[in-house]
């Protein structure tokens, strides 16, 4: 058995270091950007697969395929993102007599549309929001839908994923509009500009349901994990077990994500998302037949490597653990560092790494990408580091949380680590207040007064200036080292 | 015994630094600073609290400086008299104040040019902007060539320029005096 890991960045560290555990020799690919990233370092072998455009390397098919020929690799593990949920990419991995650490192809094209994935989980039972399953065709919207459209509502690129291709449509005026640019933005992202509306839940609240079945009908159930602050619809902080859930609610979203599962034989992990409203009900959202970014909560609860689980199940078809197996303690909580500027909208950053501390110490976990020297460009996600925190409570994971974010150290650009502090600070944070609108109409508190900050500044730029100058006029006052002078004699009288 | 004028945003700290003696505003801490690796981290010392600050300079003169995460600007004048910051005058060097792309360079190497002269125009949204030099000197180096695709802050032009005011000792063009 050889893994090769199709994908970069910290999921493709993640990946090889459960390899490692597991002694599984790993093949990292990289493009040329990449050439000297972390992943590359730290696989077994590692090989240029293309440009550093995506599209020619990590979305490139056949360059992959290629790449797991030329090392003799096994499997291929997709990692989320890139190819992770491209039926295609699955079916060619299978084809070409490989493993392909993911769903069947048929659950990925299912699940790839969210049309027929509504459908689907409609038919296994679930609640599903209300709507057509039907796409937009065209213009007039009200001629297909009557006057029956209450706002605001969603327009959602049935090929969405990850956060994109979702725009509000806050009236009947802006319709019109709204689904002309949600159009254009799936076909630029997703090359299918099939849309359709979905109203939208006020105040609702993200949670998701891990699980992992072996295609042949047994599904197991990690738990639920709350992905309720987001930022542009894309998760910035996760926690497992959801806040303030009761357990006839636990119950309820588990044994549907369980229901889903087992109907379609699912086979890998995969996430089943749901919306809760503010009658706490809820409502099936989609399934990411994949590895998640916020799976190590569930990790760090479980006690589960799930990425082991996942191999495991691919080699042997068999699934090691049983449902009572899974008891999950205490909580956890993911915090994601990116390489964007929340006080300028969450613009991407760009810049070298020029200094690197990384937390640690109990509790503490940190999934990071990141090295000194590391060229930050714009080419891929904007995702750098994820830390994870686990307590015996939320409120211990927050405190250890807040630890971990602020022992961690990054120069050279701008991340949100102060940012994410400022939300664990915050009182409606604390108290489990939340729900996807929470950074609408959030105000961050400084965490250290501005008086305070902008001195040690000033200080610390004026005793740096002052020092150089001090150490430069030591230097040009003639301060002659007489090792240096005896060095420099022994050298003349050899050259003469 | 020096005097700095520190900026800091909007804020002013007048700084007068002695052998054993550090006045901010008239009044006295006990700071002390300290290089770590030369890499730009350092410790700050208040004294007895230890503040990890980690500091780099730009190249238009002032300090990207980092404290507890948050980032922040500082630029430095020597003298509490002189109101003139290092970056407003810019001596080093000319570089893109937006993201966007070059469209046009109205010098080349070696060219004498005048305080307020065109260098570059530059296409960002649309829009065309002129920019222009904040100080008479030679062009030493041409750092971008029309079609280049820019982002914020990138050096775009070295000048030579006519006077200098010897304050950061880490601006490497003060350096070669």
């Amino acid at each position: 058995m050889k893994l090769l890991i199709a994908n970069r960045g910290e999921i493709a560290i993640r990946v090889i270091r459960t390899c490692r555990d597991m002694n599984i020799p790993t093949v990292a690919v990289y493009s040329e950007a990449d050439r000297n990233a972390l992943h590359t370092r730290y696989a077994d072998e590692a090989i240029l697969i293309g440009p550093t455009r995506a599209s020619e390397s990590y979305l490139n098919i056949s360059a992959l395929l290629q790449a797991a020929k030329t090392t003799q690799s096994t499997a291929i593990h997709p990692g989320y993102g890139f190819l992770s949920e491209n039926p295609d990419f699955g079916k060619a991995v299978e084809d070409s007599g490989l493993v392909f650490i993911g769903p069947r192809p048929e659950t990925m094209s299912l699940f790839g549309n969210k049309l027929t994935a509504r459908k689907a989980a409609r038919e296994a039972g679930l609640l599903v929001l209300p709507g057509p399953d039907q796409p937009l065709s065209g213009h007039p919207v009200q001629s297909q839908l009557g006057s029956s459209l209450s706002f605001p509502l969603l327009v959602k690129a049935t090929a969405g994923g990850g956060g994109k291709g979702i725009r509000l449509a806050r009236s009947q005026d802006e319709l019109a509009d709204v689904i002309d640019l949600a159009r254009e933005e799936a076909i630029s992202a997703f090359g299918d500009g099939t849309i359709y509306l979905e109203p939208l839940v006020q105040k609702a609240r993200h949670i998701e349901v891990q699980i992992l079945g072996d295609g042949k009908g047994q599904i197991l159930t990690f738990g639920e994990r709350e992905c309720s602050i987001q930022r542009r619809h894309q998760k910035l902080i996760e926690e497992s077990p959801a806040s303030e859930l009761s357990p006839e609610e636990r119950s309820c979203i588990i044994t549907a994500a369980h229901r889903l599962g087992s109907t379609m034989n699912y086979r890998s992990l995969g996430t089943v998302e749901f919306l809760m409203d503010q009658n706490r009900q809820f409502y099936f959202i989609e399934v990411n037949p994949r590895i998640q970014v916020e799976h190590p909560v569930t990790e760090m609860v479980s006690g589960v490597d799930l990425v082991q689980e996942q191999i495991q199940l691919a080699i042997t078809g068999k699934i090691d653990l049983s449902q009572s197996d899974i008891n999950p303690q205490g909580a956890a909580i993911e915090a994601r560092i990116l390489a964007e500027d929340p006080e300028a909208g969450f613009m991407p950053t760009v810049g070298e790494i020029s200094y690197l501390k990384e937390p640690g110490g109990p509790g503490i976990r940190v999934d990071s990408a990141l090295y000194q020297g590391m060229e930050v460009g714009s080419d891929y996600d904007s995702l750098l580091s994820k830390v994870i925190a686990w307590g015996e409570d939320r409120q211990s994971a927050i405190k250890r949380l807040k630890r971990g974010l602020k022992e961690y150290q990054i120069g050279g650009l701008k991340t949100d680590l102060v940012f994410l502090s400022q939300i664990l600070e915050s009182h409606p944070y604390q108290t489990g207040n939340i729900d996807t609108t929470f950074l609408d109409d959030f105000e961050p508190k400084e965490l250290i007064p501005e008086e305070t900050l902008t001195r040690y500044a000033a200080v610390a730029t004026a005793l740096h200036i002052h020092n150089k100058r001090k150490s430069k006029e030591l230097q040009d006052s003639g301060d002659i080292n007489p090792w240096r002078q005896k060095a420099w004699q022994e050298q003349t009288k050899a050259g003469s | 015994m020096a005097d700095y004028r520190v900026y800091v945003g909007n804020r002013l700290f007048d700084i007068r630094i002695e052998e054993d003696l550090l006045l901010v505003n008239g009044d006295q801490f006990n700071f002390d600073l300290e290089s770590i690796n030369g890499n730009g981290l350092h410790i700050l010392r208040d004294p007895n609290r230890n503040i990890e600050a980690y500091l780099q300079p730009n190249q238009n003169g002032s300090y990207d400086i980092q404290i507890d995460g948050i980032h922040l600007s500082t630029e430095v004048v020597l003298g509490f008299n002189n109101s003139t910051k290092i970056s407003d005058k810019n001596k080093g060097s000319i570089t893109s104040p937006m993201p966007g792309v070059i469209i046009d360079i109205l010098v080349k190497e070696g060219d004498f040019i005048q305080e307020g002269d065109t260098i570059l125009i530059q296409e960002a949204m649309k829009m065309q902007m002129k920019i222009r030099s904040a100080s008479s000197g030679n062009i030493t180096k041409l750092h971008t060539v029309i079609g280049d695709q820019v982002n914020k802050g990138v050096l775009l032009v070295s000048l030579d320029p006519v006077e200098n005011l010897p304050v950061n000792p880490d601006n490497p063009q003060l350096k070669r005096k």
